[in-house]
């Protein structure tokens, strides 16, 4: 099973999410196929690794942290409890570089 | 469609590291498919790349400076125009922009048309008016005032936080720490651009811009937001791209609505960390990255024609996002003998 490698990762990054919340990418925000994320508001892009993307895709579909955690679990060879440290990291960063809706909000 | 064929004479040519707006205006119109532009260009010094580009400038004639006077400026004009018929001229440059809105009456009694801000329009967005100007039309600006000598920072340190934006009337602008910074930035402008040096509140944040076109009665024919994503070491965009930013546009519609701007503009932006919007500067004619625009979909030099040649303009409504530029060099070749028809005859 491949190993489980998120993008950008920030070290000591405070956690801004608990675990109920629903996260929503910003609705403008363009993710090609390719992992390339542009922030048209900003001007900014991003690139994804392709873990990165099929997280941020299922994040698009609307599913939860468990629905994820599920999907994730059972395709890599990750713990629950890393992959969740990680799910969350990412999320924070995802929120620090302004891609999703501040608390969930659509 | 048969295209208008129209003499256009422009400024601007000095395609540099910073560069004038002339040459992306002229590649604007000659994108043009109403426009058949036959391009005169109005030239400065005998230095300036765009005399040399001939694919896109058809003759040029070297002018004086606005600073020399409005009569010797007037009587080269005459000249040109009686050689090559101009129906439209584009001053493309801050500095000349006064001598021709006061010249634009005669200019159209002698068969030239501009499209260019009143008077009162210039005068009011003057970076040393820019206070009264966002208490007038309700925009934020950060606190600015003139000055003609240190001194008078001095006497008004109290109302200023280090660092402060130390600005040319026209062009340069540097970001001061102290007082002695202040009057070094203070005497290196103004012995280029003369007095009064205008001084800022510094916003921190990230600046963007808005390039707009807008018809004199309150309608703005056209807008597209950019964020600079290089920027040179003299503060021009390297690099840009085109955002999709609705605060941007209701603010760039509110001040053509409110001032019934008439011409080309650029807005210079800060966008602070909380999402609120800072003018710092109004630009009173279409910016370098004017092709830009043009890229996205609207050809503003195009509109601006079309405008000064009263023949009707629909308002663009739309734009593509993501559009980016990235300026480069390129060394142009010239033969000595064009180089010397220029400097001697002033004319190429």
């Amino acid at each position: 099973m491949p190993e489980m490698v998120f993008v950008a990762l920030i070290v000591g990054l405070k956690q801004t999410y608990c675990k109920n919340t629903m996260v929503k990418i910003k609705k403008n925000i363009a993710i090609s196929d390719s992992g390339f994320v542009f922030d048209p508001g900003s001007g900014d892009s991003y690139s994804l690794n392709p873990s990165g993307l099929e997280i941020v895709q299922m994040i698009k579909l609307g599913k939860d942290f468990s629905a994820i955690l599920e999907a994730v679990t059972e395709k890599y060879e990750v713990d629950s409890g890393s992959f969740e440290r990680y799910y969350y990291d990412f999320i924070a960063t995802l929120a620090q570089l302004h891609l999703t809706e501040p608390d969930g909000k659509d | 469609m048969e295209k208008i064929k129209l003499t256009i004479a422009l400024s601007g040519l000095n395609n540099i590291d910073s560069p004038g707006p002339g040459i992306p205006v002229v590649r604007g119109l000659r994108d043009s498919k109403e426009i058949d532009a036959r391009i005169i260009g109005l030239v400065y010094d005998n230095l300036e790349p765009g005399p040399y580009m001939h694919d896109l400038v058809d003759k040029s004639y070297k002018v004086p400076y606005p600073s020399d006077g409005v009569e010797p400026f007037l009587e080269r004009i005459r000249y040109i125009h009686q050689v090559e018929k101009i129906d439209v001229l584009i001053p493309n440059f801050d500095s000349e922009l006064f001598t021709f809105m006061k010249s634009e009456k005669i200019l159209r009694e002698m068969g030239i048309r501009t499209f260019l801000p009143t008077l009162q329009q210039f005068e009011e967005r003057h970076k040393s008016n820019l206070p009264e100007y966002g208490k007038k039309y309700g925009v934020n600006v950060p606190y600015s005032a003139p000055i003609t000598s240190v001194e008078d920072f001095r006497n008004m340190q109290d109302k200023f936080e280090f660092p402060v934006v130390v600005k040319g009337k026209f062009y340069d602008a540097y970001i001061a720490y102290d007082m002695d910074q202040v009057a070094l930035y203070f005497n290196k402008i103004a012995a280029k651009w003369g007095l009064p040096i205008v001084i800022q509140e510094f916003v921190r944040g990230t600046e963007v811009n808005v390039i707009a076109l807008g018809d004199g009665k309150g309608n703005t024919i056209g807008a597209v937001p950019m964020r600079k994503t290089y920027i040179t070491d003299k503060g021009k965009a390297w690099g840009g791209i085109t955002l999709e930013d609705p605060t941007m546009m209701d603010l760039t519609y509110k001040i053509i609505s409110q001032t019934k701007w008439r011409g080309g503009m650029e807005l210079e932006l800060i966008r602070t960390t909380k999402n609120e919007l800072y003018m710092i500067e109004i630009n009173p004619r279409l910016p370098a990255w004017v092709y830009l625009a043009v890229a996205a979909g609207q050809n503003l030099p195009e509109a601006l024609v079309k405008l000064a040649m009263d023949i009707p303009v629909t308002p663009f409504t739309k734009y593509d996002i993501g559009k980016m530029f990235i300026r480069y060099s390129f060394d142009l070749i010239v033969e000595l003998n064009e180089f010397e028809k220029l400097s001697t005859k002033g004319e190429l």
